[in-house]
């Protein structure tokens, strides 16, 4: 596929315009990744609003009642609950892993069982996570297994 | 895990137990003592220790997501529980009557605890190997779509 870059004026807005013969699986997978890069959320840390690429997310915990998004270099709180974050985000690599987090499937680094039954995530920080047995049917799918 | 779901996966195991112990003790008596009948206070006993052993499931519920070194904790707990389990029905049905025989019931218990358990890891382990074949292929095209 030719790849084309247009610059374009300020005054008007930037696009990206796919031309293709078929909408097929490899331009929905483009797509994605495109909107998934952009994709942006609003953390908060001490009232002050951040925009947070989902890009940039490694996973979000819910903790007492709260929401909080891990990055690499800060952990940011967010308004939604999880499962709102679960929908969000559920086309754009993220998943369940247990009850009280959703893992961004791109910055998994590797898989591995534990001795405990379950299954721990390394992530690309060096961070594990439990990814509980009832939700790897969920990470398989989404791998295409 | 949700509540009601652990419970349905709690009936499961005790039918799936239960039916496993009449199988085997039919067909062993099939082979062995083909004109013993089978009593209906046994019939009970096994039915009761079936549904204990399935609701000692329990200990390994919880509604938070535990760490590694609690939810080992929880296996170990498991376990004991399950050998007391089974050496009090060994004994009920006079199985063991001695401390070398309830000695040998219970090694022969905690091997296949460590047999069922390791076969398990092994199956987890690779499940977890295709996962991560597949998880590279989806971070090599991810970092090409970059």
């Amino acid at each position: 596929m030719r790849i084309s870059i247009e610059e374009i004026g300020i005054e008007l807005e930037e696009e990206i315009l796919i031309r293709c013969h078929e909408v097929n699986d490899e331009v929905y997978e483009i797509v994605n990744k495109l909107e998934t890069s952009n994709l942006i959320l609003l953390g908060y840390i001490n009232d002050r609003v951040h925009r947070i690429k989902l890009s940039d997310i490694y996973y979000f915990e819910a903790v007492d009642g709260k929401v909080f998004s891990y990055c690499k270099d800060a952990v940011y709180e967010v308004k939604q609950k999880l499962y709102e974050l679960e929908q969000l985000f559920k086309e754009k690599n993220c998943f369940r892993a247990s009850k009280s987090t959703i893992l961004n499937l791109a910055k998994i680094s590797s898989i591995y069982p534990s001795i405990s039954g379950r299954f721990e995530a390394v992530l690309d920080n060096g961070e594990r996570a439990v990814v509980s047995r009832q939700y790897v049917p969920v990470l398989k799918k989404m791998l295409g297994l | 895990m949700k509540l009601a779901e652990f419970i349905q996966k709690i009936l499961k195991d005790f039918l799936l137990i239960f039916a496993s112990i009449i199988i085997i003790l039919t067909v062993l008596r099939q082979i062995y003592y083909p004109n013993a009948a089978f009593d209906l206070k046994s019939i009970y006993i096994i039915m009761a220790f079936s549904l204990v052993s399935a609701l000692i499931g329990f200990i390994l519920y919880s509604p938070n997501t535990l760490s590694e070194n609690k939810m080992r904790l929880r296996w170990i707990i498991h376990f004991f529980a399950l050998e007391t389990l089974l050496i009090t029905l060994g004994l009920i049905f006079g199985l063991i009557t001695n401390v070398g025989e309830t000695a040998i019931l219970a090694v022969q218990i905690a091997a296949i605890y460590a047999l069922v358990r390791f076969l398990s890891w092994k199956n987890d382990k690779k499940e977890a190997q295709k996962i991560n074949e597949k998880l590279k292929n989806f971070r090599q095209t991810t970092q090409e779509g970059k």
